[in-house]
């Protein structure tokens, strides 16, 4: 994979927090809301979140260090 | 210089601590932003539950948040396979932004501004006149 920039490093790490942090609000709100079309949509959402999160990994994982 | 996040009201960086590595975060102090820890947050009364409306709030505004600080990741992005998996995560930040907004607005809680009747706009466009 093409080398990532210290810059980008940075902002990966940053986006691998917000995705990780997204996918567990959701998780909750799913959780607690009393819609059962909106805890849908929160669980999709968290879902999702869960699975940037892991493709951002995986891209922080393929760097040198 | 410590990096500082970009205004992330979500993240506390590490002092001095390394990059997440895949295997797991590591240990810095993340707030995470769990429904309960908004309830016991300073400022609001008691312990009284968010309700379904207050929730669907705040995961419009993180996405939009979500959304801009990706669209500064894929501007700044120099590696063409990164730069791809930015703007896959981009559109899906903007997916679940519609679904969110869809659902509220067919709740009633998020009503876009009526438009302007062409007897204000008039007016307005008088009053920017001779202001």
């Amino acid at each position: 994979m093409h080398h990532l920039t210290q810059r980008e490093l940075l902002m990966l790490d940053e986006n691998l927090r917000l995705a990780r942090s997204m996918a567990r609000f959701a998780q909750s709100c799913a959780q607690q809301m009393t819609d059962p079309q909106l805890r849908a949509i929160c669980q999709q959402i968290a879902v999702d979140h869960q699975q940037d999160y892991q493709t951002l990994s995986r891209l922080l994982g393929a760097q040198p260090f | 210089m410590p990096f500082t996040g970009t205004g992330n009201p979500y993240y506390t960086p590490p002092s001095g601590q390394p990059f997440h590595t895949a295997g797991g975060i590591g240990a810095g102090s993340i707030q995470e932003p769990t429904a309960q820890a908004a309830m016991a947050a300073p400022g609001v009364s008691g312990t009284a539950a968010l309700n379904d409306r207050e929730l669907m709030e705040i995961l419009l505004v993180q996405h939009k948040f979500a959304a801009q600080t990706m669209t500064n990741t894929i501007l700044e992005s120099t590696s063409p396979q990164y730069r791809q998996e930015c703007i896959n995560i981009l559109n899906r930040d903007f997916t679940h932004q519609r679904m969110i907004w869809e659902a509220m607005n067919q709740r009633g809680w998020y009503q876009p501004p009526s438009p302007q009747l062409p007897q204000q706009q008039q007016h307005t466009a008088a009053s920017a006149q001779w202001s």
